[in-house]
């Protein structure tokens, strides 16, 4: 729901200081923010984030549950349930900004150019429509399709995710699937126009890990093919490390760390970062060592910490890391290696697990 | 779905069975002595009661009553009236159609306001209209069908004499417009409950993932709301519905009283001034029959309503 | 009955027994305060029973109290309702309606909550042939509809059962299914909880898993039903009065009194109007007070 609340004016970033830009970038986030007024008080899922999306490559975000990663990504269509607003930030998708457009451009946007895959695809798909019926309406409903041409279409597209005798199944319903097919079926359905984006909310979580690899393959296989930007939203490093290009860390609504994958399992900068990278076991890492967790949970969104968000949680963190908050600015000079820390680089001594 | 079918034929039987012989017990095995009413004023003569006896079997082991009853039943023979002194069978026969007719546009009503009504409260969630409906639905739910009945036929039909408002209170003489006041007392209640079965429906579906995803494809707000929430809301509303129809045909003892409708109620309220016991037992077949029936037929339909049940 | 759709019944809450007195209750009660339509139903619920217990002294008549010279009177400032056929003071018999209705809900709710409670406990909790029989015997039940199975049990009773009482029994048995339907579909979801399954390895008999752990979690969609249940059960008593199947002639009920006034309704339509507005009042602040509690229950809802 795109709302019409006055936003804050942002300043536009040139675009040499625009992390991962280039001249063919598709979609560029910028100081989203995103709050959610509630009774309780203001809920600040996303405060302030920025990453950028080019053509046939990976962007993954990831974080703990409450880190704001899937609000920010149904914020880029609209889709923020109330009481949720944007309320400040820009979303440039191919010249416009999104944060900004009516219902009308934004759902002219959804399904066609940018789509969304969510995480359970049994909940996700309609139980009482055939599948190739709500692969067949984004066809009609963008393309202004005959049926006929929508059948044919959804076909090829059921046979392009791999689904068996993809023709009879067509009128088929969602429950007569399995898990990772009921998944291709979405992912059907979402490159059915060739969107530039397609966002991937956690799209393997909810299955089995051997599916995983073959999903995760597909989106993989579907994207060279088309120069799709794949935005791939998850908590699992694993999956990172294997699919993706660029990665942002987020947390408390917030990106800690944006980099190259390669890069920042090398070497995290961020301490959140660390931690995670440290907590997943490595064939490299000797067997008698503890998995070192994170102490601590993730803090209430209506109530987040002064300063650095991670400061209570931080193993190295000092006096000016409870009063000012560290903006997200590129370490060793290079705007494809970003952090969100006041010591990025150049961490004091740790005083022990958090405090 | 054969299976289901049969399956839900085979429950049936057991529930008819039991059914009946519940009635039967009641009316014949508990006490009370018919031939006091089947004498009349001649019931003091002892002669006359034991003829009486003879004639209907009331001397004879209480399974020997069940056995000849059942008999009878199954031949569609549903014994005499003791205060008209015709057969049982004729009489509900004339009256079973009057109704069924007014069952059905009692169902019409209730579809059409219900559903609307609930639909529209859902999508305008708190506005003024929910609200209205909310409050509407609570009183209706309320008042009592037969005051509704009488209400109305002081609205329309005594203070509105002479006026284009007038309606037809009584009787079925006055082609479509007799229906009017009944079909909308007998529809009142069911209709409220209609009305917020969809709505409570329709919220509880606008927040599945499904209806996300719907939206996130680019689908007008009407093809999220209709196509893709009320088509699964409808389910159990229509399912609902259904079922409705059965107690319809069973619960218009009241309207039918009030307004002088000549259906099967009404032949029901007039045995029991008048212990006019088989019609009483036939009548109340009549009920548990059109009960169980509908039943049956709304599960069937939920087979085809619903995907998930077909392809079991 | 009403039939009762379960998927509108609230989810039970599963908190260890000796919490339902301190947290979940008192949650309920917080959250019930906030709705103005409940609050309104137990405001009419408590004057009912206010004026029902107080009637002598609400009454400005005695409610049998017959006068011809005045009879058919309209409401005038000595006799706010008017007066009946009989001279009777309308309002002072209204008000002695009350009790009547007052008590038909509470006794005839009551057996069916016994009765129900007990089936529907043993078929949920048991499961085996002995859900399968009392749930069969409740189809049974279903098949009937209520209004002609209470009227034919108490046309069949009639003459040997005092009126009253069999009014009572009938009405409440009739509705037993639905409240033992309820309950058990209720208990089946909290059966199966794991806290349930912690009792049973400690070794906790059967008797006492039931009573203290499975039973007080499953019955907010009970108190739900008997609040409902109770305006349908008053509203059933007024349509058997009114058939001249319900409570003896002469005793002041509502539905009576309207089934007594329909012939003197075109010229004096108080005598139709006040009894029936009652009823509506009533069963309303039952309805109301019932969407309350389900709402306030709901968990969902939080």
């Amino acid at each position: 729901m795109n709302s019409q609340a006055p936003r804050t004016a942002v300043a536009p970033h040139p675009d040499s200081v625009v992390p991962f830009k280039n001249s063919e970038t598709v979609l560029e986030v910028r100081d989203l923010a995103v709050h959610f007024f509630t009774d309780y008080g203001v809920l600040k899922a996303v405060d302030g984030i920025n990453y950028t999306v080019n053509p046939g490559e990976t962007l993954a975000i990831v974080g703990e549950s409450g880190s704001g990663k899937s609000v920010g990504a149904l914020a880029v269509l609209g889709l923020v349930p109330p009481p949720g607003k944007i309320l400040s930030g820009q979303i440039i998708f191919q010249g416009q900004d999104l944060a900004q457009a009516s219902e009308e451009e934004l759902r002219r946007v959804r399904g066609n150019r940018i789509a969304m895959i969510f995480q359970d695809p049994l909940t996700s798909l309609n139980p009482v429509l055939s599948i190739g019926n709500q692969i067949a309406e984004v066809i009609r409903a963008h393309q202004g399709a005959s049926r006929r041409q929508a059948r044919t279409r959804a076909v090829e597209l059921l046979e392009q995710v791999e689904i068996p005798r993809a023709n009879q199944r067509f009128g088929d319903y969602p429950h007569q699937f399995s898990g990772g097919m009921r998944q291709r079926v979405m992912i059907a359905m979402a490159i059915a126009l060739e969107p530039a984006v397609l966002i991937a909310d956690e799209p393997t979580t909810a299955l089995d890990v051997t599916v995983q690899a073959q999903i995760l393959d597909l989106l993989k296989g579907l994207q060279l093919d088309s120069k799709m930007g794949l935005i791939l939203i998850t908590h699992d490093l694993g999956v990172v490390a294997e699919h993706a290009d660029t990665v942002a860390v987020m947390y408390a609504g917030k990106v800690a760390e944006y980099a190259e994958v390669a890069n920042i399992y090398a070497k995290p900068y961020h301490p959140y970062s660390i931690g995670l990278l440290g907590s997943i076991a490595r064939l490299d890492q000797k067997r008698t060592e503890t998995l070192q967790t994170i102490p601590g949970q993730p803090p209430s969104l209506v109530s987040v910490p002064s300063g650095c968000p991670f400061h209570p949680r931080c193993a190295f963190s000092q006096d000016v890391c409870k009063v000012e908050y560290p903006e997200l600015l590129p370490t060793e000079h290079s705007l494809r290696r970003l952090a969100a820390c006041h010591f990025a680089g150049n961490l004091p001594a740790p005083r022990g697990p958090g405090r | 779905m054969i299976r289901y079918i049969v399956r839900r034929l085979l429950q049936m039987i057991p529930v008819f069975l039991g059914a009946t012989f519940l009635l039967f017990f009641f009316l014949y095995i508990l006490p009370g002595d018919p031939t006091e009413i089947l004498g009349g004023e001649r019931a003091t003569d002892p002669v006359v009661r034991a003829v009486l006896r003879e004639k209907w079997h009331l001397d004879e082991p209480i399974y020997v009553q069940y056995g000849i009853y059942m008999k009878e039943l199954s031949q569609g023979d549903f014994g005499t009236s003791f205060r008209l002194s015709r057969p049982v069978s004729r009489i509900l026969g004339d009256a079973l159609p009057w109704s069924l007719k007014l069952a059905i546009v009692a169902i019409g009503v209730e579809a059409i306001f219900g559903v609307i009504a609930g639909v529209i409260s859902a999508v305008k969630r708190y506005s003024f209209w929910d609200t209205l409906t909310t409050i509407a639905t609570s009183v209706l739910v309320a008042i009592p069908v037969f005051w509704l009945g009488l209400m109305l036929q002081i609205a329309f039909g005594i203070k509105a004499q002479g006026t284009p408002f007038e309606l037809p209170i009584s009787g079925v003489q006055d082609g479509w417009r007799s229906y009017v006041l009944p079909a909308i007392t007998l529809a009142s209640v069911f209709t409220a409950v209609t009305a917020r079965l969809t709505r409570t429906t329709m919220l509880e579906v606008m927040k599945q993932d499904y209806i996300r995803t719907a939206s996130a494809k680019g689908l007008s707000r009407g093809a999220v709301v209709y196509r893709h929430g009320l088509r699964n809301a409808l389910i159990p509303v229509v399912t609902n519905i259904g079922l409705d129809f059965g107690s319809l045909i069973g619960g218009a003892i009241l309207t039918e009283s009030v307004f002088a409708w000549p259906g099967v109620g009404r032949q029901v309220f007039l045995a029991i001034v008048n212990n006019d016991n088989p019609v009483i037992i036939g009548s109340t077949i009549i009920f548990l029959l059109a009960f169980i029936l509908v039943n049956l037929a709304v599960d069937i339909s939920y087979g085809f309503l619903d995907p998930r049940i077909r392809y079991e | 009955m009403q039939r009762i759709d379960p998927t509108q019944m609230p989810v039970p809450v599963p908190t260890a027994a000796s919490e339902v007195s301190v947290s979940l209750w008192g949650d309920v009660w917080l959250r019930l305060k906030k709705n103005r339509l409940a609050i309104i139903g137990l405001g009419i619920i408590l004057i009912l029973v206010l004026t029902a217990i107080l009637a002598p002294l609400v009454a400005p008549y005695p409610p049998d109290q017959q006068n011809l010279g005045i009879s058919k009177l309209s409401p005038n400032s000595k006799h706010w309702f008017g007066t009946d056929v009989l001279g009777r003071d309308y309002f002072s018999r209204v008000v002695y309606g009350s009790r009547i209705s007052i008590s038909i809900g509470v006794v005839a709710v009551g057996i069916t909550l016994v009765i129900g409670l007990i089936t529907g406990a043993i078929a949920g909790y048991f499961g085996g042939w002995a859900d399968a029989i009392i749930m069969r015997v409740a189809d049974i039940f279903f098949a009937f509809p209520f209004i002609v199975g209470v009227l034919v049990m108490i046309t069949v009773l009639g003459e040997t059962i005092p009126r009253l009482p069999l009014l009572f029994i009938a009405i409440g048995l009739f509705g037993w299914a639905s409240a033992a339907r309820i309950f058990r579909s209720s208990i089946l979801q909290v059966k199966n909880l794991e806290y349930v399954e912690a009792a049973r390895a400690m070794g906790a008999s059967h008797w006492r898993i039931l009573t203290r752990h499975v039973m007080p979690n499953s019955l907010a969609p009970v108190i739900v039903f008997a609040t409902i249940a109770t305006g349908t059960v008053i509203l059933t008593e007024a349509a058997l009065s009114f058939l001249g199947v319900g409570v003896p002639v002469g005793t002041p009920a509502w539905g009576l009194m309207v089934s007594e006034g329909k012939s003197h309704m075109t010229t004096e339509p108080w005598l139709v109007l006040f009894p029936g507005l009652s009823i509506v009042a009533t069963v309303l602040g039952f309805i109301l007070l019932g969407d309350g509690l389900r709402d306030s229950m709901d968990p969902r809802l939080r």
